[in-house]
């Protein structure tokens, strides 16, 4: 990281910075590295995050590949924005990287204060109010989101379960496996494809307990909008419920916090339209997504893309989502 | 008597260093990566020693599922739930220690792993169960399937990740079924 450019990045966010301190990388998401630094100016300390797209060949998925569906951080960004007028938590945008800039691609935002780590919000005595809350706050969010006007958005990708599933076989073909759990939950899946919604909205893509940040008053910042898309709302509330998700609270099937019934109560209260049978539907097909991911991230390892031993151990987790699977499918009486 | 150490003495060994001379000194993101290559080299050393009898029970339950012809799909039916033989306890052992120490890789065709199988026939069968589900030759109501699919996975997550808490949860219930 170069410190002079990021210090002239900061200015533009930050006219009358000084200095930066804290650069720190943090531990990473899939395509994206987050970096954590502060802006020193006469009246303060200014909190900044930098999502940057990872450097060449740093990604998991290979570049080019026709089936990434991840978009840009410029779209990102302009997503963020958008969201954010509609009342969604999420960090304020300050600056959108240019070329000119030096630093690759990506944006500046606020770092806002809070807690991520799932184990923590799920389990410390700390957060016995927030999981309290959590469902209240995430129901609201989820159903804010999905009301978030087109117009206001940059173009994204059209998913129907149908693309979907489509997209996530074809990328399990490609690893060329055999796992027989996983044919029959595309059986499944092929077997109870719902017709496609009327009227397709804004999706996080990735609404997930790790992914929310919470602070004391609750849900702070909906982070990583990396893979958002247009679809059915009901996939972010599937999604929400993998079980991989729940980190250990694996009764509480929204997301480690509570019952699926209650986040459907509050989304039905902030103006969604929530329906339980399609959001099972996308708990097997976000079961059997994060099982082919999995995968995804051992095949970078394996092509060179990305030589951290962790997406090794990752690619070792396809398993859980087997186990899963069996447990929404087969469940032993 | 074997006197060197075998493969998995040889993770086992690495393990120890890095969690007690190792992982003391370091802070941060060093740390961190350390305690994934833990994770790692302990998945690794469950591969050594209890893949070689999940193979085995594997491919005895593909057998009975898919019959004598499974290579040209025929389907065998009824003969083969075994249960849910998880543990490496209850392991065959002389196939867990031969394998161990020749070092012999698990058969994790899925995972397109780096040598040959130890048991040529499992990848095919193992395949040739694939194919019969997605045609719709064998699904959840064919006797057998169910049992082993859930056989097979508790043994694989056994190994790939013995404290995710599903199958800690549904290892239990197997356990208690075993009981009754």
């Amino acid at each position: 990281m170069d410190e002079i450019r990021l210090l002239a990045l900061v200015r533009r966010a930050v006219p009358d910075a000084t200095a930066l301190a804290g650069l720190e990388r943090l531990s990473g998401g899939a395509n994206n590295e987050t970096w954590s630094l502060d802006a020193h100016t006469p009246s303060g300390t200014v909190p900044l995050i930098l999502r940057r797209k990872a450097g060449d060949g740093g990604g998991i998925r290979a570049p080019g590949d026709p089936d990434d569906a991840s978009i840009g951080p410029e779209q990102e960004a302009d997503v963020l924005s958008a969201v954010r007028a509609v009342g969604v938590p999420v960090p304020q945008v300050r600056a959108v990287l240019e070329p000119a800039d030096g630093l690759g691609r990506g944006f500046l935002m606020a770092r806002v204060p809070g807690e991520t780590r799932p184990k923590r919000l799920l389990h410390d005595a700390a957060f016995a109010d927030t999981r309290y809350r959590a469902l209240d706050d995430c129901g609201r969010a989820l159903a804010a989101l999905h009301a978030t006007p087109a117009t206001a958005l940059p173009t994204l990708r059209v998913s129907s379960a149908a693309a979907e599933l489509a997209l996530w076989e074809r990328r399990w073909r490609r690893h060329g496996g055999a796992r027989p759990v996983f044919e029959l939950a595309l059986r499944w899946l092929h077997e109870h494809l719902p017709d496609p919604v009327e009227r397709p909205v804004l999706l996080h893509g990735d609404f997930r307990t790790g992914n929310l940040l919470f602070d004391g008053r609750g849900l702070a910042a909906v982070l990583d909008w990396e893979l958002a898309c247009v679809g059915d709302p009901m996939a972010d509330l599937g999604w929400f419920c993998v079980a991989s998700w729940r980190f250990g609270a694996l009764d509480a099937v929204a997301g480690g916090f509570g019952p699926l019934d209650a986040l459907l109560d509050a989304y039905r209260a902030a103006g969604g339209q929530a329906e339980a049978a399609r959001v099972r539907y996308w708990e097997v097909l976000g079961t059997f997504r994060w099982g082919v991911m999995c995968l995804d991230m051992a095949e970078a390892w394996r092509a060179g893309r990305d030589r951290s031993v962790e997406r090794t151990a990752v690619g070792r987790r396809a398993s859980e989502t087997e186990l899963d699977l069996l447990r929404l499918l087969a469940p032993v009486r | 008597m074997e006197t060197t150490p075998g493969a998995a003495e040889l993770i086992e060994a690495a393990i120890e260093s890095i969690r007690t001379e190792l992982l003391p000194a370091l802070t941060g993101r060093a740390a961190f990566q350390a305690r994934v290559v833990l994770t790692v080299l302990d998945t690794a050393r469950r591969e050594v020693l209890d893949a070689p009898a999940a193979d085995s029970a594997e491919l005895a339950r593909l057998r009975g599922l898919l019959g004598a012809d499974a290579g040209i799909g025929a389907v065998g039916v009824g003969a083969a739930a075994s249960g849910f033989a998880a543990s490496s306890s209850e392991a065959s052992g002389s196939a867990a220690s031969s394998s161990a120490a020749s070092g012999a890789p698990g058969a994790d065709a899925a995972a397109g792993t780096d040598a040959a199988p130890r048991l040529p026939e499992l990848p095919t069968l193992r395949r040739a169960l694939c194919d019969a589900i997605r045609e719709g030759r064998i699904d959840l109501h064919t006797p057998g399937l169910a049992a082993h699919l859930w056989a097979d996975v508790l043994a694989r997550i056994a190994i790939d990740q013995p404290t995710y808490p599903s199958f800690v949860r549904e290892a239990a219930s197997a356990t208690d079924r075993t009981r009754d």
